[in-house]
């Protein structure tokens, strides 16, 4: 009560909100771009490997989807650094995490969709002299990409927000820009009033843009 | 009525080709011959074998013993040694000499029309774009589709689509052609123009295998008409013999009368 609102000192520290947007979106969109090739190679390897193969992948999958992501972001920026001789930056380590995240995710959301194309289609495919591979490339995964491309967005979005766990370890992305003025300015419900409406908008306009891309592709079917 | 003389050698030999699904039999040592330029037409009750029997002459269907030739070649199964399933490649090979139209279609959601009928001749064929999309439009041209070249086939009529399916397939030029009830998925009133595409291919020369239930069209365009029962060739003749009154096979009698009864 008798709380009044002074959204001046958030202002005086923009930059601080707007560099770690900037920063959550690239960390979003290069784990994402990781991730799928990580999902693409794994999916489409789960799919004509054998049992053993198949068991490893799965236990890759598991092993992401039954831990919570900020331990994971700690095992690998504290835990690996200790047991094996590397050195990276926070941020490295993030987006490798991160990455190895939605990787698993995608191996899912993927596979899944390679196995709903039609078997028709890899019959025709079939049927006019393409190898397998030739199938996979022209037949099998255009038709998985138009059925995944929402299980994709609404990936992409999720990592926007898990972008946050990264200020855990001092990457100056949207959450830790905010905790940093927090802690220089106790204005804690006008930053986190600020912040929210920043990853809200964000958000909405990326669910928007990518909806978009979705309906030209559903277009083309 | 063409029978496969040592001067006219079959084109497909299936050979006491037997297949089972478990311990359901499918196919039962069924045999045929198809020569050059022949309409075979194959008619039979549902679960008779007719569709896995075309399935398996471009090895969609794997068969356990006997053996399906095309140009005297195995498809297949290695010739030499013990019986070996072909890799994949020479089996991708191998399917490129036959063509197949399926019931459902089966166009390629993403490509147009033309890259439909384009994408076998790009990477199977190792034609040029160029080459490609005039074999493409030519073959449009042929089925009354030249106008719908750049139409996606969701944007296509069943019939539209399906004599895409038919240009997709004689663009390659097979040696043989496979229709697999190809109107049965069809509106019926979009089954005459499929029909006619197929008529025109038959007077051009085109080798066809075809399952179907369009007895009319059986009866007119085809050189022989086999019936299948049971997994097995039960009858086979001229058209006008099989679907004639003095047919003493009792099955198909059964068969044409129930058929009848449905249809007519």
């Amino acid at each position: 009560m008798g709380y009044t609102l002074n959204f001046n000192l958030i202002w005086r520290h923009f930059d601080k909100l707007w560099g770690g947007l900037l920063l959550s979106l690239e960390l979003a969109v290069i784990s994402i771009a990781i991730g799928i090739l990580i999902g693409l190679l794994l999916a489409v390897w789960y799919v004509s490997a054998g049992r053993a193969v198949r068991t490893v992948i799965a236990a890759y999958v598991e092993f992401i989807r039954n831990v919570p992501l900020i331990l994971l972001v700690y095992l690998v920026f504290y835990g690996l650094p200790t047991v094996v001789d590397i050195a990276y930056s926070a941020q490295t380590s993030f987006v490798a995490t991160l990455s190895l995240y939605s990787g698993a995710y995608l191996v899912e959301v993927f596979r899944s969709g390679l196995e709903a194309v039609p078997r028709g289609q890899i019959d025709a495919g079939k049927a006019i002299g393409l190898t397998p591979w030739q199938r996979l490339v022209h037949v099998r995964l255009p038709t998985m990409l138009r059925i995944t491309l929402p299980a994709l967005s609404n990936t992409f979005l999720s990592l926007f927000k898990d972008t946050s766990v990264a200020s855990v370890i001092s990457v100056p992305e949207l959450t830790y820009g905010a905790q940093w003025i927090n802690f220089n300015t106790f204005r804690i419900v006008e930053v986190y009033l600020v912040v929210t409406a920043m990853y809200l908008l964000t958000g909405y306009a990326l669910l928007f843009a990518l909806r978009l891309v979705e309906r030209r592709f559903r277009a083309a079917h | 009525m063409p029978i496969a003389t040592p001067a006219n050698p079959a084109l497909l030999d299936v050979c006491e080709v037997s297949k089972s699904f478990g311990s359901v039999a499918v196919l039962r040592s069924v045999s045929l011959q198809v020569t050059r330029g022949e309409v075979v037409t194959v008619i039979g009750p549902s679960g008779s074998g007719k569709t896995t029997l075309l399935r398996c002459v471009n090895f969609l269907e794997s068969y356990d013993s006997g053996s399906i030739r095309i140009d005297g070649r195995e498809v297949g199964y290695r010739e030499t040694g013990t019986r070996q399933r072909r890799s994949e490649r020479d089996l991708a090979k191998m399917r490129a000499e036959t063509g197949m139209v399926f019931q459902s279609f089966n166009l390629f959601p993403h490509l147009t029309a033309a890259g439909n009928i384009m994408l076998g001749l790009l990477k199977v064929r190792g034609k040029s774009s160029t080459e490609a999309r005039a074999i493409a439009e030519h073959w449009l041209g042929r089925v009354g589709l030249a106008h719908k070249a750049d139409s996606l086939p969701a944007e296509l009529s069943g019939g539209q689509q399906q004599r895409v399916g038919i240009a997709r397939a004689v663009a390659m030029e097979p040696k043989i052609l496979l229709l697999d009830e190809i109107t049965s998925a069809l509106d019926p009133e979009l089954v005459g123009e499929v029909l006619e595409v197929v008529r025109s291919l038959a007077e051009d020369g085109m080798t066809m295998v075809m399952v179907t239930h369009e007895m009319a069209f059986a009866r007119d365009a085809s050189s022989r008409i086999v019936f299948m029962a049971d997994g097995g060739v039960s009858a086979a003749g001229p058209p006008a013999e099989i679907l004639g009154a003095e047919i003493d096979n009792e099955r198909l009698r059964s068969f044409l009368a129930r058929f009848r009864a449905s249809h007519f």
